[in-house]
């Protein structure tokens, strides 16, 4: 789905909470719902500026890449050092499923 | 000897009137005295810092000399020491103990420069006031009851305070040159991708850029000849020379064209910065350069096209902050559940709402709306930066609309927050180098001349600075805290 850059969809902090894997409790809820409708109500300006014949600037712009040639890496226990939780050399995690 | 710039502490260990261990032990009585009033740093390496004053003063000893040789200094908390905590100013890294050096912190090593702590910032770098750490706020060392700016108050307050030689920060949207104006220090973004970002933990990855603090602009000159250089483990790094820095300050601007942007000197402006901007132009001029007027009439979109494209960025980048290979983790059963838990503990408020705000710009529906929209008018920004320079050499105006705020004035209004770093944004969009140079007091508190200039010519835009300054010094330090009066703020 896509829209108009003018008319963008209302904003749902719960659904978008949500998608960011992200606890909130609900006095934040309520204050983030008033304060980035502000922020979104300001950022519509975008949709006057004159930008056409610019093109666009994204991440990665100018980014290089070494050559794909194997190199030394972390070593695991360095690697494993800061984990909350680790079982025979992998970082253990709850199930996705029971 | 805390007052003494980098330039100075040098010479004096160059000539062997002192030792680096002297001036560490020096600096680290000063931050043991005056630190808790003020609260620059997070952690103090107390032990480390001893040791590499020692090792400096071997390799002096030794017939070695470079101009960061022993000098000690402050690091921003968001560059990885390798052994040494790094908390990017966050509840959810607060015990991470980083593998490895950031090429920073490896830099200012083989430079021989002294550690003498990790210092205070606005959590992930994201604030304008050094109120969004953590762990405690920093107090401008002009006036305790004021923010010192953000994110890199804590390196920027300590170099004012005398707790540190130098500085270093880091530049999203004005995050190194905004608390330098606000404190009454030098402080400079090199073009993107001049100095490494290995190992600085990423904000807004198309924004971020290191760069240093300092008392003066020859200072700052001298470390960023440091730091500056490719990396073949940053993809990012710029694989143009580095020029000698030190050399181009001759303190001549004869015949400099300097470019005055009429768009950072309306409604909005504090009229009493204004006048110190506009005479410390004079001043340029008296000395031979010449008075250019530009405009951008596009770039006022800045703060609204930053906070959609960092904010994009910030969400990508901090969904790593899993709890499960490093960082602290909550106790919920299911995988999902913890992950959302561990987040919305470890995460201050004003990270949230930037990932909620960063995260609703990339989502479907909204992206085209919000973040390819940004891109273009970003594009449209840099386009306008170029324009500008066709006709000047530099690029001048404020770095700050007014002086620095009182401490919790704006933590209920994230938009009037933001709008803290209007003139200074737009120059990290273009991806070009930018410094604040102090340019005198309003109410006793320092605003700072902003100085632009074109991708990878931080030569002509740390000149320009040096000339100024040369012709009008500032009053370095603040008055001496009366920390009888003043109750801790850590």
């Amino acid at each position: 789905m896509t829209t108009e850059p003018d008319a963008p969809p209302a904003f749902d902090v719960d659904a978008v909470a949500a998608l960011a894997r992200l606890a909130l409790t609900p006095d934040e809820r309520a204050r983030f719902s008033a304060q980035l409708s502000d922020v979104l109500a300001y950022v519509r300006q975008l949709a006057d500026a004159p930008v056409e014949s610019h093109g666009r600037i994204g991440q990665g712009e100018g980014a290089r890449l070494r050559e794909d040639v194997v190199t030394p890496s972390l070593p695991r226990d360095a690697a494993k050092a800061n984990a909350a939780d680790t079982y025979a050399g992998f970082f253990r995690v709850p199930p996705l499923r029971e | 000897m805390t007052r003494w710039s980098v330039g100075e502490t040098a010479e004096h260990l160059r000539a062997g009137r002192t030792t680096s261990l002297a001036v560490t032990e020096a600096y680290l009585a000063r931050i043991e005295a005056l630190d808790p009033y003020i609260g620059a740093y997070l952690t103090v390496t107390a032990d480390l810092a001893r040791a590499q004053a020692q090792a400096a003063d071997a390799r002096r000893a030794g017939g070695e000399d470079g101009p960061l040789l022993g000098v000690p200094y402050a690091l921003k908390d968001l560059f990885t020491t390798a052994g040494v905590r790094t908390t990017a100013g966050s509840r959810i890294l607060d015990s991470y103990v980083p593998p490895d050096d950031s090429a920073v912190y490896a830099a200012l090593c083989d430079a021989g420069a002294v550690l003498l702590g990790k210092t205070n910032m606005d959590e992930f770098a994201m604030g304008s006031s050094t109120e969004n750490s953590a762990f405690h706020p920093t107090a401008n060392p002009w006036d305790t009851s004021r923010v010192p700016g953000g994110s890199s108050g804590g390196s920027t307050a300590a170099v004012a305070a005398g707790m540190a030689a130098f500085g270093i920060g880091t530049d999203t949207g004005g995050s190194i040159r905004q608390p330098a104006a606000l404190c009454g220090v030098v402080g400079m973004k090199p073009t993107y991708g001049r100095v490494s970002r290995r190992g600085m933990i990423a904000f807004a990855s198309s924004l971020d850029q290191a760069g240093p603090i300092a008392r003066t602009v020859a200072d700052a000159a001298a470390i960023l000849g440091v730091l500056a250089g490719e990396d073949d483990l940053d993809a990012t790094s710029a694989r143009e020379a580095v020029p000698d820095y030190a050399a181009a300050l001759t303190g001549d601007v004869q015949g400099l064209r300097v470019g005055v942007l009429a768009e950072y000197f309306t409604a909005g402006l504090d009229e009493a910065v204004r006048a110190r901007v506009e005479t410390a132009i004079d001043v340029l001029v008296d000395a031979g350069a010449r008075r250019v007027e530009v405009s951008m009439p596009d770039v006022h979109y800045a703060v609204a096209t930053y906070y959609l494209i960092a904010t994009a960025e910030s969400s990508a980048n901090l969904a790593r902050y899993d709890g499960f290979r490093y960082g602290s983790s909550s106790h919920a059963p299911g995988l999902w559940e913890r992950l959302a838990e561990t987040r919305g503990m470890g995460f201050g408020e004003e990270v949230k709402r930037r990932i909620i705000l960063g995260t609703n710009a990339l989502s479907a529906g909204y992206v085209d709306a919000y973040y390819s929209r940004a891109t273009q008018v970003r594009a449209l920004i840099r386009a306008e930066f170029e324009r500008a320079l066709e006709s000047c050499d530099v690029i001048v105006g404020p770095t700050v609309p007014a002086p620095a705020f009182p401490r919790g004035a704006k933590m209920d209004d994230p938009l009037a927050m933001y709008l803290n770093d209007i003139y200074t944004i737009a120059l990290n969009l273009a991806g070009m180098p930018g410094l604040s140079v102090p340019c005198g007091l309003v109410d006793g508190l320092p605003v700072g001349l902003q100085v632009m200039g074109g991708a990878f010519d931080e030569a002509t835009v740390l000149r320009t600075a040096d000339a100024y300054e040369r012709r009008a010094p500032f009053p370095s330090a603040p008055a001496p805290l009366d920390t009888a009066s003043l109750a801790p703020i850590r």
